[in-house]
């Protein structure tokens, strides 16, 4: 049985359509790229499968179970976090109280404090920083602490909405390789972005959206053709 | 303190955080209320008035939704409290209470036990009222907060079967000391630092910083703010019963549009964020007030006598916190909690 199984899902805004028809599948301890230019859709999906926006149709399975219509905080209860745009983070809370509070939606509560030095040793300069105010933190400081307030919540799946965003190469590398770390520990990752290179030679499989359709299907090695992965992104025209 | 730290949820505990304010309240308490009489009603009425500003904190100051509402609760802390503590003979014979039902009047029970009736009784309708007024953020929140201290008002004031209506209650216990309502206010600041510390402060601080954000991390916003608005509605029942009994009588009046006013202020102008926020508001705008008050009454401060016209302390309070919400909206104190000053020079 996959871990999360997308079938047929359409949503939107009200009586804006955005998604057409999507499916896909991810099985545990895989990762899943989705890319494709501004206004695809891609957002629209994550908020759609954590609960943020509730579908028109189509179905959402995590683990077997039906997730739609479900809350967010159930939602995230059930093993399903997602690191949002942004961050996200409590910036007038400290960087230990960010963490704690990823806490509220681990399931098993006795191992809480093996959790979060489990991610600080992911994540050495959180601990450097613990009692800093979070919005005082760099960028890519945030945005690990973003990641690291998400994986305390122990989940099965976890979703990333543009990590690379606003983020240096170097700083960029340290987060892929730390998700690298994640996945190995059997969590699977779906991440977002708009960088095509970056994910598709990261994620074991990788969906092209446009125009709330999923477009294509590409392995790390299709990737590597440079032609078909321009085709694939921009459509068959450019 | 280790033990403390290892409560489950509890972090950050910090000796000092509490300290800090108990020892400044109690300091503040003895050296003035002991130098008059009428200083001691004040000192009085100030410990009363920090438990209010303590109930707003809880919810106000940590989940950043304003209530027009706690009034209410306060109201009914006084009401009960006052009625349950006022002799049988008074409450069956004074004019202002013929229609007062029987059962009521019949009952009398010592003060420390109307105390906590009236805390439990705060708690438990600021629970059932915030079953529904949980669910509204910002301008929602605030007019129906407004509308629950609106019906709360008109009940008591129109009501003369369950209180005095407009008139006032009368023979209602007084504290004969100081130390009950310093006693009170310090266990309050307890309770309300070590809720502040817990999981339950620390999410709501959360829901206040960004509440889109929260529920992702399976955070439940109107599960944890009506535990927040149950709590403070407790306390701010213990605070009205508190008022009372330094009264010694209970007039709805006294817990209107005045009082809102003058403890969402205190907390303003202290800073909502932290319990020394809700200390160093309530003591500012108490000693301003009452130095405001002694010129509006004519009297001489320190050989000084400046004629001041009547009302003119409700202006400055609310002209103080127009500069306060100007000047600096997260209060006098940043919203941060008490810290010793950091004389050490930094070494190049």
């Amino acid at each position: 049985m996959s871990l999360l199984e997308i079938n047929d899902l359409y949503s939107g805004y009200g009586k804006v359509e955005v998604l057409f028809g999507i499916s896909f599948k991810i099985e545990p301890g895989k990762s899943l790229g989705i890319v494709g230019p501004n206004g695809v859709g891609k957002s629209t999906l994550l908020k759609t499968i954590v609960g943020e926006i509730q579908p028109k149709s189509g179905s959402i399975k995590l683990g077997g179970t039906e997730i739609k219509g479900k809350n967010p905080e159930d939602i995230v209860r059930l093993g399903l976090c997602l690191v949002p745009e942004g961050r996200q983070i409590f910036g007038g809370l400290s960087v230990t109280e960010n963490l704690q509070l990823g806490l509220t939606g681990r399931k098993d509560k006795s191992t809480s404090k093996k959790a979060l030095d489990k991610v600080k040793e992911i994540f050495p300069v959180l601990t450097s920083h613990a009692k800093h105010q979070a919005g005082m933190l760099s960028g890519g400081q945030q945005q690990q602490l973003a990641i690291a307030r998400a994986i305390i919540a122990d989940p099965r799946i976890l979703l990333l909405d543009e990590p690379s965003l606003g983020l240096s190469p170097t700083v960029i590398k340290d987060v892929f390789d730390q998700l690298k770390s994640i996945i190995s520990n059997g969590t699977s990752v779906v991440i977002v972005e708009q960088r095509a290179h970056l994910v598709t030679s990261f994620a074991d499989e990788t969906l092209i959206m446009r125009n709330g359709k999923i477009q294509a299907r590409i392995t790390p090695e299709d990737a590597k053709d440079e032609l078909k992965l321009k085709h694939a992104y921009f459509g068959s025209d450019n | 303190m280790k033990k403390i730290k290892n409560i489950s949820g509890i972090t950050h505990f910090s000796l000092t955080e509490l300290l800090g304010p108990a020892l400044i309240l109690i300091v503040f308490s003895c050296l003035i209320g002991f130098s008059s009489a009428s200083l001691m009603l004040t000192v009085q009425l100030a410990l009363c008035y920090f438990v209010m500003v303590l109930a707003l904190q809880v919810f106000v100051g940590n989940s950043g939704v304003l209530s027009f509402g706690h009034g209410a609760f306060a109201m009914l802390g006084a009401f009960v409290s006052g009625l349950l503590t006022a002799p049988v003979r008074i409450k069956n014979n004074a004019l202002s209470m013929t229609d007062l039902l029987q059962s009521i009047a019949d009952i009398q029970v010592n003060l420390y036990l109307s105390l906590l009736i009236a805390a439990i009784v705060g708690g438990v309708v600021a629970g059932i009222t915030g079953v529904f007024l949980m669910r509204l953020n910002g301008l929602a929140a605030g007019i129906a907060t407004f509308a629950l201290l609106g019906v709360a008002y008109n009940f008591f004031f129109n009501n003369t079967k369950f209180g005095p209506g407009s008139q006032a209650l009368p023979g209602v216990p007084k504290f004969q000391n100081l130390f009950i309502p310093l006693l009170l206010a310090l266990l309050a600041l307890v309770l309300v630092y070590l809720l502040n510390v817990s999981s339950i402060g620390r999410t709501l601080r959360a829901t206040r910083e960004d509440n889109l954000a929260a529920p992702a991390l399976g955070i439940n916003i109107i599960r944890v703010r009506r535990i927040a608005f149950a709590l403070s509605g407790a306390l701010a029942g213990l605070a009205g019963a508190m008022y009372s009994h330094v009264a010694g009588t209970v007039q709805v009046q006294d817990y209107y549009l005045g009082f809102t006013f003058l403890t969402l202020s205190m907390l303003v102008i202290g800073g909502s964020g932290s319990i020394w926020g809700a200390l160093v508001g309530t003591l500012l705008v108490i000693s301003v007030g009452q130095v405001l008050l002694m010129m509006e009454q004519g009297k001489a401060i320190f050989g000084l006598s400046i004629d001041l016209p009547n009302g003119a302390r409700a202006i400055f309070i609310a002209a103080t916190l127009v500069v306060a919400l100007l000047w600096r909206s997260s209060g006098v104190t940043n919203g941060k909690e008490f810290a010793f000053p950091n004389f050490k020079k930094k070494s190049n």
